[in-house]
């Protein structure tokens, strides 16, 4: 038997960053829905704790974000490469990757992307999170920060449209937000067992053949 | 006599109305921040979590710089006994 071979594939800051961003955009979801929703939804004691949690986790997101930027940014600099896809991976990946999803994946089939640590993300990840961390996160974190405190940024506000677009915005990104949570943890049970590709966002390390089929036959 | 009732009486009132104000503002101090306390503490404790093989690593680095390299003791054949 072949001793098994791992790759250190999460480093420590972008591992905190991810449990970080999990724990705060569960609490800003389910807070969300007592301040959206607040004659229908009595989850916490009172509006103003969903108010007060809503705004903590939402800082955190911030900040988590923030780390996620320096360290890919200053630190490890290989941000382009990790999160814009190639060429290829916009003419053949995408579909290649799609099809396995849609597919083959039911079939038995195993991953067509073995991760690395510079090439962590399959195509469909890579344009997924490029949408997400470059535009979905800094303005869901804009329009909130506007909304924790109205009144420095007011003509920021009136120039947005007033208060009223600026909640319909945050609301919409904040959807787009949640609703992406639920793919990712679908599909991030989708490897060899259904923590093969969760215990490597823990541990850092990833075991080689973590993308295999579920059913492969040995 | 009456006029003793009557400062009792204001009194009486007074602290109910004191006693209903303490009420509402312990009411009010429960658990909002509790709960954000909570979740900052399961942040922290996220951190500290994911820092702990760094900081083994680096404790196993400094008793290592400090103790000093001990190089296995070779046998010479003239000490054997």
């Amino acid at each position: 038997m072949s001793p098994k071979t791992r790759i250190y594939l999460q480093p420590t800051p972008v591992r905190i960053w991810h449990w970080l961003n999990a724990l705060g955009i569960i609490t800003l979801c389910v807070t969300a829905v007592q301040i959206r929703f607040p004659e229908h939804v009595h989850m916490f004691a009172n509006y103003k704790t969903a108010i007060l949690l809503h705004n903590a986790a939402g800082l955190v997101v911030t900040f988590s974000f923030t780390l996620w930027f320096i360290y890919y940014a200053l630190v490890s600099r290989n941000m382009f490469k990790v999160y814009v896809p190639s060429k290829d991976d916009l003419q053949y990946g995408i579909l290649r990757q799609a099809k396995f999803y849609l597919l083959t994946y039911f079939l038995g089939w195993a991953n067509p992307h073995h991760p690395t640590p510079e090439n962590k993300f399959n195509p469909m990840q890579k344009s997924a999170y490029l949408a997400i961390m470059f535009l979905l996160v800094p303005l869901v974190s804009l329009t909130g920060l506007l909304l924790t405190n109205v009144s420095p940024m007011r003509d920021l506000v009136l120039l947005i449209g007033g208060l009223k677009i600026l909640i319909a915005i945050h609301f919409l990104l904040a959807c787009s937000l949640c609703a992406f949570l639920f793919t990712h943890v679908y599909l991030a049970t989708l490897g060899k067992t259904p923590m093969a590709y969760i215990k490597p966002m823990w541990t850092g390390w990833e075991e080689e053949g973590a993308e295999e089929h579920p059913h492969k036959a040995s | 006599m009456k006029s003793t009732m009557t400062i009792l009486m204001v009194l009486v009132t007074q602290l109910g109305l004191a006693s209903n104000l303490m009420a509402s503002t312990a009411t009010r101090e429960d658990g909002s921040m509790f709960l954000v306390w909570m979740f900052l503490g399961m942040c922290a404790l996220i951190v500290i979590i994911q820092l702990m093989p760094a900081m083994f690593l680096l404790f196993g680095l400094l008793k290592s710089l400090f103790t000093g390299n001990k190089s296995p003791v070779k046998v010479n054949a003239s000490n054997k006994e």
